[in-house]
């Protein structure tokens, strides 16, 4: 049983969370309890108000990855702690345990570990001993060669449902429950959509392709786990008695339908036209700029590809960095050509500066990045749907009746997406959602 | 007595097999896993729509739903739009886009590779070191499109086997 920062924010939260572990217990089950760190972002205990402890220290100064696992993981052992200690206040024996005391091995990698094996002897004899075990979600240790001890790392997004099904996954259990603060999965966003109703089962494809598009249900990595190992994964609401959502396997469901309509935060689009550039190095200059945007490991979304240009979005939170990379780059190609970036339409600092150095060296060619900020992107997920004829024409066409701009699409065999004004979301999501009469899937 | 060193009076429902389970391995490993090859599609582009130019694409949208043409990988261009289409539908997409009236050019031998790797949106500059790669073989990539766990890329099918040779060379087990 995972429970998110919401389910334990507050004394009475934890209760309430409590109380349902109690339960599972008294139904016959040895409940193993994963637990995220204390409420969301901006609270006090919170994984990132924990971070902004050391980025305040210098905001100039990156940290170490290795002390931002260790000073993030503490919001989990803080949480851990607490909520053992409300089961036992509430008259049940419990003992929390951080991941590397739960058995959980990871690799090397800081921030975004992976699990490389989970040794669940320790939780097992914790079990057998009548104990509930409480496990910190989102960190595993990292066991290096001869060296004493382990370094304690984080498993990146998602983690504590990476957890949850991972410990499952090593328990054999019966199921792995994911407690979060709405009834399950939603067919949109419930700010958005009042009364969108929840789906009583989803398999694991839709619902990591719907946290791929930016919902946040259950990570893909947890879904994919709970996949391999054929462990029932549900998502259940804390505060509600709601049965919840139960995610299956593709041949349990084979149903066609639209499933709901995503959204993503907020994007910025990028589109670079080539015609400066030589024909002959169109091909070296595309490849290029991806490597680059590789190299500096930078998120893209909505990839256009054509011989005259290229387009890509990238987050909101990415896109200084893209700016920071990119304007003023220089790319020589063969002998003679040298092609400068500048972000945005109008000459920056940075490509002036660059152009004026290397004119000696020859005419440096400027290529503009064109950007359109305060985007983001409506996703319409479908099982075994979107190969339909006429999808397509569907949602461009009630777009185009309701005068959304859409600037650019996408699809895949799950997913039709498409790039909007930030400002149109809301409308843009409702229109799905009441067009392909989500009101009524269960 | 802690509560914590109190005998636990209920029997548990602990499965057997459970306690004999020393270690699970069961993530994937980071990076590219493996690359796909999907053979007989067709790319459409029209080009050159006039009047207003979300009206126009709509309408050429319209016209391709209607004769019950599924199309994949949509892509807006400048003056109008492409996508793919099975190739076996090739012949009927070329005459609904004839009788549209609209300007188009439609290619045959077209696959789709698929290049898979878990959990994609996390590995950040994944899709990006896959594009750059393929780019740099100085094959045309037609469209791309991309799910949680793989990057779909549209090409000449001559191209694919090569590409995807490329890919499993320089990628697959290689960390992002």
């Amino acid at each position: 049983m995972k429970f998110g920062g919401t389910s334990v924010q507050t004394k009475e939260a934890r209760h309430t969370a409590a109380l349902k572990v109690i339960s599972a217990k008294e139904q016959g089950f040895a409940p193993v309890v994963v637990v995220s760190a204390i409420g969301r972002k901006g609270e006090p205990y919170a994984t990132d108000t924990l971070i902004g402890l050391l980025r305040d220290i210098d905001p100039a100064v990156e940290p170490d990855p290795r002390e931002l696992d260790l000073l993030m993981a503490c919001g989990e052992i803080l949480s851990s702690a607490i909520f053992a200690h409300t089961l036992k206040t509430l008259g049940q024996p419990a003992i929390s345990l951080r991941g590397g005391q739960a058995g959980i091995r990871t690799d090397g990698c800081y921030g975004n570990a992976r699990i490389l094996g989970i040794n669940p002897l320790g939780l097992m004899e914790a079990l057998k001993r009548g104990l509930i075990p409480v496990v910190c979600g989102f960190q595993g240790v990292w066991v290096q060669g001869r060296l004493p001890g382990a370094e304690l790392t984080t498993l990146g997004r998602g983690g504590s449902d990476t957890t949850a099904s991972g410990l499952g996954a090593a328990l054999r259990a019966e199921r792995v429950e994911i407690y979060t603060d709405v009834d399950g999965v939603k067919t949109a966003d419930p700010r958005m959509v009042s009364g969108a109703p929840t789906l009583r089962q989803v398999t694991y494809d839709e619902v990591a392709e719907v946290a791929h598009l930016g919902a946040k249900v259950v990570h893909p990595r947890a879904a994919e786990i709970a996949m391999r190992f054929d462990i029932p994964l549900w998502v259940k609401n804390t505060f509600s008695e709601d049965p919840g959502t139960e995610i299956v396997p593709r041949d349990s469901f084979p149903g066609r339908r639209v499933t709901g309509v995503t959204h993503s935060g907020k994007l910025v689009y990028v589109q670079a036209s080539l015609e400066p550039v030589s024909t002959a190095h169109r091909v070296e200059f595309a490849a290029r700029v991806y490597e680059t945007l590789a190299k500096h490991s930078i998120n893209l979304h909505m990839i256009n590809l054509s011989p005259d240009g290229i387009g890509f979005a990238v987050s909101r939170e990415q896109y200084p960095n893209l700016v920071d990379v990119f304007d003023g780059l220089v790319v020589p190609i063969g002998h003679d050509a040298i092609y400068v970036f500048q972000a945005g339409e109008s000459t920056s600092k940075g490509a002036a500066s660059q152009m004026e150095l290397l004119k000696p060296l020859g005419d440096p060619v400027k290529v503009a990045l064109q950007v359109t900020e305060g985007c983001t992107m409506v996703s319409l997920v479908g099982y075994d749907y979107m190969q339909q004829p006429g999808v397509f024409f569907d949602v461009l066409c009630r777009f185009h009746d309701a005068q959304i701009p859409v600037l650019q699409t996408s699809d895949s065999d799950f997913s039709l997406s498409c790039l909007i004004p930030e400002s149109e979301l809301s409308k843009a999501v409702r229109l799905l959602h009441d067009g392909f009469g989500l009101a009524s899937v269960r | 007595m802690s509560a914590t060193s109190e005998p636990f009076q209920r029997s548990l429902s602990v499965p057997e097999e459970a306690i004999a389970v020393t270690e699970t391995e069961f993530e994937k490993p980071r990076g590219i896993n493996r690359v796909e090859i999907r053979r007989g599609y067709c790319t459409a582009h029209v080009t050159g729509l006039q009047g207003e130019i979300s009206e126009a694409r709509v309408g050429v949208l319209k016209t391709i739903a209607e004769a019950g043409i599924s199309i994949d990988f949509l892509k807006l261009t400048q003056g109008g739009l492409s996508f793919v289409a099975p190739e076996g539908m090739q012949e009927q997409v070329a005459q609904v886009l004839e009788s549209a009236k609209v300007p188009f050019d439609i290619k045959g031998g077209r696959c789709i590779v698929l290049t898979f790797a878990a959990n994609m949106r996390d590995e950040e500059g994944l899709i990006a070191r896959v594009v750059s790669e393929v780019i740099g073989t100085g094959v045309e990539i037609d469209h791309l499109g991309d799910m949680h766990d793989r990057v779909l890329m549209v090409m000449d099918a001559g191209d694919g086997e090569r590409v995807a040779r490329h890919i499993e060379q320089r990628l697959v087990g290689a960390e992002a």
